[in-house]
């Protein structure tokens, strides 16, 4: 290969190392039910079926990176894995690190509280008190939180089982979870939680596949992709798997939807 | 070393030059209601409130660089801003100078009617008459209007919008052809001289975007995903409604175009 050709070959990204190498390298990050280890300790989830099925398209191996939810954007930038299908949420702050692919998923963010609380906690008003408690698991909840009921104690939980058990023992009146938390938890126990229906959703996120920035070739790919199987129906269907249905929950210990 | 190609789009991108200087420089030029000083010389309006918006989305201060429309994408590719933000339509001819984004609003034309021709003027072929006369606000605005769906109507221009809508109320035009949001105020504030229908307004859209320089992908990407998420969360919306379907901000300004002479406002 001359040099000129080598530079416009290398000038147009990681695609064309992803198949030179056979291989995609693929940043996860655990997180319920988008990925998360079965009772094997093999990879399953949401975001493992897209990068398994991106793989098989493309038709190269596939290799997962695990890492850190906060260790995900620097993971990227410093090339120890290809693309990132974490589920992370499509954000201006992320954007200026890193670039985003169109939507692989449109995603609520919704309240659940206990069904003690059904008429008391109906709508953002009723969250908006100080000596009202709303939780939250991730970090990107707290401008929607600042947003919305400004007054009410905003207490961050990493650990969603922990959540759920709050609400239960009354030590928090509501968790702001993302989708397909509020979903599941009504599935396995309708008697015990609540959804009010103006707070489902009170947000809508979206997120896409991150890649690194003065890429245009790897993010043509991916979004053509992404279109493709918005059109076929494949993504919903497999959201709909995993967002809509407890079948996968004998796959998994540690269900943090499944009480102790 | 495969990355240096990419490295090098990614240091040259004005994303970089954005976070580098701590600033957003916003071309853009007045324009009511997307553009304008208010009563103590402040800028306001929908393009200050996206531009705002942006600038602290990003972390970072915004400069606005009001500059003459015609001179905004010289500027923009001479450098002198980062991005133009100026109600300006994404056309080919301009797409071939600059990159877009994704529209962050879009605009309906089409045509207001002198309330003497209800019942006799509700759609398109009405109009298009060798005796109907449309007036524009000088030659360039609605052009493709007139002259796609209206060749046979005479077309009458004028300097300016009050002019327009007084050509109307002193019954030398039938009809005016204009961007929205002029038809919608003309039609809150003088229901008894005009009426707009279903079949007439819009008859077309045209789009908004953000104008960026050419070869940056980076830009592209952060500046549509900003307008996507905007979108779903619903405040481009409300913003828009503010300055396009409400009069809470006329007391804001002098000068207001949309202010007509005789109204109850």
């Amino acid at each position: 290969m001359t040099s000129d050709a080598e530079i416009q070959y290398h000038a147009s990204g990681v695609l064309p190392a992803i198949l030179d190498r056979g291989r995609i390298r693929v940043g996860i990050t655990t997180f319920y039910p988008w990925a998360m280890p079965d009772r094997d300790g093999t990879w399953i989830g949401y975001n493992i079926d897209i990068a398994t099925r991106l793989a098989e398209d493309m038709n190269v191996e596939l290799e997962f990176v695990p890492a850190a939810y906060e260790k995900l954007n620097t993971a990227l930038k410093n090339n120890r894995f290809d693309v990132m299908i974490a589920g992370t949420s499509t954000t201006t702050w992320r954007n200026l690190e890193v670039n985003i692919t169109t939507p692989y998923v449109r995603h609520s963010v919704s309240i659940v509280t206990s069904r003690k609380l059904e008429g008391v906690i109906e709508a953002t008003d009723d969250l908006n008190k100080s000596d009202v408690v709303v939780l939250r698991s991730g970090l990107e909840g707290a401008n929607t939180a600042k947003r919305l009921y400004p007054r009410a104690q905003d207490t961050l939980i990493k650990d969603d089982a922990q959540c759920f058990q709050a609400i239960l023992d009354g030590t928090a009146h509501a968790f702001h979870c993302i989708a397909p938390k509020a979903s599941l938890i009504m599935l396995q126990y309708p008697d015990l939680f609540y959804v009010p229906p103006a707070l489902h959703p009170i947000v809508i996120q979206q997120a896409g596949i991150s890649v690194r920035k003065g890429d245009p070739d790897i993010l043509n790919y991916l979004d053509n992709w992404l279109l493709q199987h918005r059109s076929d129906g494949w993504l919903e269907a497999r959201w709909h798997y995993w967002s809509k249905t407890t079948e996968w929950f004998d796959r998994v210990e540690n269900n943090p939807y499944v009480l102790g | 070393m495969t990355q240096s190609a990419m490295n090098e789009l990614a240091a040259s991108s004005v994303v970089e030059e954005i976070k580098k200087l701590g600033a957003l420089r916003v071309g853009m030029w007045s324009f009511h209601p997307w553009a304008m000083k208010d009563k103590s010389g402040k800028w306001i309006g929908y393009e200050i409130d996206v531009a705002t918006r942006l600038a602290e989305d990003f972390g970072v201060e915004l400069e606005l660089v009001p500059t003459p429309y015609a001179d905004l994408i010289s500027e923009l590719q001479a450098g002198t801003f980062h991005v133009i933000i100026s109600g300006i339509g994404i056309t080919p001819e301009r797409n071939l100078e600059i990159n877009f984004s994704i529209p962050y609003k879009r605009v309906g034309v089409g045509i207001l009617v002198g309330k003497q021709h209800q019942g006799k003027i509700s759609v398109i072929a009405d109009l298009n008459k060798p005796e109907i006369k449309l007036v524009r606000r000088g030659a360039a605005v609605a052009k493709n209007i007139w002259r796609d769906y209206f060749p046979e109507a005479q077309d009458q221009q004028h300097e300016d919008d009050a002019r327009c809508l007084q050509a109307v109320l002193d019954g030398e035009a039938h009809a005016i052809i204009s961007n929205d949001p002029k038809p919608h105020f003309a039609l809150m504030q003088r229901p008894d001289a005009f009426y707009i229908t279903p079949d007439l307004h819009p008859i077309e859209h045209y789009r908004v975007g953000v104008g960026m320089r050419k070869g940056d992908p980076d830009a592209l990407n952060l500046f549509n995903n900003w307008i996507d998420q905007r979108y779903k969360d619903g405040w481009l919306k409300e913003r828009s409604d503010y300055w396009n379907e409400s009069t809470e901000w006329f007391d804001q300004v002098d000068d207001n175009p949309f202010l007509m002479a005789g109204s109850q406002n």
